[in-house]
């Protein structure tokens, strides 16, 4: 890291490798397209590049250049516009079906699999970026509250009402597979 | 519903993301557990919870591209 910030090019290169994956993982996720995902990927790198000399450390690297990364996302807009859709997510929704009543058969499995992937692609920002970070790419609390510039208590609760969020959205997919 | 399981129902929901996570101290943990132990509401919402979490972990991985850290260097030669 020292190196990189004093302008080395190939220090800078294997930070490029270590990361570059996890961060187009994530950015995709994000923004949903894979043109818009390479492209984010490579301009956060290169304000990264740019803005290294002012980078203090406070926070780890990774974290750093994902919160450029989903702040470049946003500010592309490559996603159709949102509604917030925060009041929405404490209304108390149906109980999901408990899954122990009726094995999931691999069909309800997959079936479950794309609903979840369309229920976090339909959120909201603020709620389907907790669930990349922490549920989907694994971060930990402080590394996904980090990159969203939230306290560790404040990202907890938003994971929580995100997670909400995505059983309303479940209802549906669930209920046709357990109609009791 | 009487007014102790009351408070411990509006106490306990939103923090079953926390308890399923691990992140809470011993003595909230004991407290979520003795009232999901008896709440079917909160057992019905702490398992669905866990399916969504489980679930999200489970997506798959998107694979790695060989050429994307090239793509970033060429990138950066240019500017």
């Amino acid at each position: 890291m020292r190196r990189a910030q004093e302008g080395r090019q190939d220090a800078f290169e294997v930070l490029v490798r270590r990361h570059a994956d996890q961060l187009h993982a994530i950015v995709l996720r994000f923004c949903g397209d894979a043109g818009d995902a390479e492209e984010i990927v490579q301009e956060t790198f290169l304000r990264a590049w740019r803005g290294l000399g002012g980078f203090e450390g406070r926070s780890q690297f990774f974290t750093w250049l994902c919160r450029i990364g989903l702040n470049e996302a946003k500010r592309r807009g490559s996603r159709r516009a949102r509604g917030d859709g925060a009041g929405a997510v404490d209304a108390a929704a149906a109980e999901l079906p408990d899954s122990r009543r009726s094995p999931e058969t691999e069909a309800e499995r997959h079936a479950l699999r794309a609903a979840l992937e369309d229920a976090v692609r339909d959120l909201p920002a603020r709620y389907r970026a907790p669930l990349i970070l922490r549920d989907i790419e694994g971060l930990s609390t402080e590394q996904a509250a980090a990159v969203m510039e939230l306290g560790e208590a404040a990202f907890k609760s938003r994971l929580h009402r995100a997670r909400l969020a995505v059983r309303r959205a479940l209802r549906a997919t669930l209920d046709s597979q357990h109609p009791d | 519903m009487n007014p102790r399981h009351l408070i411990d129902h509006l106490w306990t929901r939103p923090r079953l993301s926390a308890y399923l996570d691990g992140e809470l101290d011993p003595s909230q943990r004991a407290r979520v557990e003795r009232h999901t132990g008896r709440c079917p509401r909160c057992q019905a919402l702490l398992a669905s919870l866990r399916r969504i979490r489980d679930g999200l972990a489970a997506l798959p991985l998107r694979p790695a591209a060989p050429g994307r850290a090239d793509a970033v260097m060429a990138r950066l030669g240019r500017t």
